[in-house]
């Protein structure tokens, strides 16, 4: 400390010296986040792909040997009566899932039809993957021409629960089919206009804004009934229906560039866009304390049990700080690995599509229990989300800080000047 | 008991609710993290296959062979550098 901020100090009261403290570490603090979180994306940046070629013979197990051409691969076999037979060419397809890109290696015959499909990397929650296994997705996409759509509900039929894995599958071995068919069979394959697609979940989710945006307002009318209404609708559609709540899986897929075709995912732009825009402009969230599914269904069972303990206060402090630590571990290892749905240790999906580990159950149990006699526990005490909104609320307060002082700073020196002007 | 007293025990149950979250979503963030971690050790083709394997009720591989073809393909001997290509 120097002795200059030891005179200051010694002048102001013990509460002002321990706030000022308070905030220089929390800026330090912020700024440090900041910085490591920067690190672990330019490191997740910087590691290296799959090795792609184990996968060929997995694509077309028929062929014996593969040469490499370009950007495909040619499969071939010996033949009977001796040379080389022609079994198919094989490639790579690339397309948004739900967790990030998603990489296909896809194989088509001479013929043109698409001969074997290989998830080659994907960024997916697996039990997604598991649901297009076991709905017999992959059959779907085999026999199919190289020039197909590939689109869900016309061509495809799609997968509950995991429909944006499905478009992510459908649209890497749709690029993959075409580029093969172009390159190895020399037939183009006019590229499809994209379609905008706007369905039920996007009108909810734009109602459900509306209304917590007007309902979050003082002077709104009918405020408790507003949000009672956002909070039970969001339990029903956001969660139960389409299982699409907010996790911190979308802010590291926002932070990893990963992001969907706006023209067929345009709720993931929706939902993250919108609470980014609104926490930014106007520094209010609006969607934890409105429509989160997960957070209404606290509050519902916060309602029913009428008790609302809370744990020492010496604790709050570090409590609050594990919140923040779990919220970094999340997102710093999610960058790093760029792996945003592995590091989503949210239970949304255990609740609302009932899948999850053993110990996603333990952890839903405990909260759902615990919400009987605990205010939002998860909310409150785990969920990462929040930091993530503190964090922004932060730097948005402290950036119109700094704004401020720059302009107040600049007209004072210019008003100095212009009373030395003659 | 006093109120004071009592409070005091809700409060500290209150906590072990919070600090067992607290353990158990350390667990399931590094469960998560190790198997991803866990799968890229391991050969690429098998990882993928491993990461749906390890589900409980996985039943079928991510990779799906084509159909066993009963009849050879219907192909020319070829040479691959007169038909292969754009412009071939």
């Amino acid at each position: 400390m120097t002795t200059q901020t030891a005179k200051i100090n010694s002048v102001l009261s013990p509460a002002v010296v321990h706030r000022r403290r308070r905030e220089r570490t929390e800026r330090v603090l912020a700024g440090l986040t900041v910085l490591l979180l920067l690190g672990a994306w330019i490191f997740g940046a910087s590691r290296q792909g799959a090795d792609r070629a184990g996968y060929l013979a997995q694509a077309l197990p028929e062929a014996e040997s593969f040469e490499r051409r370009g950007d495909l691969w040619v499969g071939t076999r010996t033949a009977p009566e001796g040379g080389e037979t022609l079994v198919g060419y094989v490639g790579l397809g690339e397309a948004p899932g739900y967790g990030g890109p998603l990489e296909m290696m896809v194989a088509i015959d001479p013929a043109g039809n698409v001969a074997g499909v290989v998830v080659i990397s994907h960024r997916d929650t697996p039990s997604f993957f598991h649901k297009l296994a076991a709905n017999d997705f992959f059959d779907q996409l085999l026999g199919r021409p190289a020039g197909d759509g590939f689109a869900l509900g016309e061509d495809l039929d799609g997968v509950t629960g995991a429909t944006i894995s499905a478009e992510g599958v459908a649209g890497a071995v749709r690029l993959a089919a075409r580029d093969l068919s172009l390159a190895g069979l020399g037939q183009p394959v006019p590229e499809a206009p994209a379609r905008l697609k706007v369905s039920l979940p996007e009108f909810v989710l734009v109602a459900l804004y509306a209304v917590a945006y007007y309902a979050h307002r003082p002077n709104a009318r009918f405020k408790n009934a507003l949000r009672w209404g956002t909070m039970l609708s969001g339990i029903i559609f956001l969660g139960f229906w389409f299982n699409r709540p907010l996790t911190i899986a979308h802010i590291t897929s926002l932070l990893s560039g990963y992001w969907p075709d706006w023209h067929t995912n345009l709720y993931w732009f929706l939902l993250v866009g919108g609470v980014f825009l609104v926490v930014t402009v106007d520094g209010k969230n609006p969607y934890c304390s409105w429509f989160c599914p997960f957070g209404a269904a606290q509050e519902c069972l916060s309602a029913v049990g009428q008790v609302r303990l809370t744990p020492p206060r010496r604790w709050a402090t570090a409590l609050t700080w594990v919140q923040r630590g779990l919220a970094f571990g999340a997102l710093f290892l999610g960058l790093a690995l760029r792996q945003p749905s592995a590091t989503s240790y949210e239970i949304f999906g255990t609740l609302f599509d009932f899948t999850g580990s053993r110990l996603q159950w333990v952890l839903l149990f405990l909260i759902l229990l615990g919400s009987l006699f605990i205010y939002r526990p998860w909310c409150n005490y785990l969920c990462p989300l929040r930091p993530v909104v503190d964090l922004i609320t932060y730097l948005r307060r402290w950036g119109r800080e700094q704004w401020r002082a720059l302009w107040l700073n600049l007209r004072s020196k210019t008003s100095s000047a212009e009373s030395r002007l003659p | 008991m006093a109120k004071s007293a009592k409070q005091d025990i809700f409060s500290r149950i209150a906590l072990a609710v919070i600090l067992a979250g607290v353990g158990v979503t350390l667990v399931v963030l590094a469960q998560g993290v190790l198997e991803v971690t866990g799968t890229e050790l391991e050969h690429p083709a098998v990882a993928q296959t491993a990461v749906l394997e390890a589900l409980p009720d996985a039943e079928q591989p991510l990779v799906v062979p084509p159909e066993p073809a009963n009849t050879p393909l219907p192909v020319p001997t070829i040479e691959l550098d007169k038909n292969f290509g754009a412009d071939g």
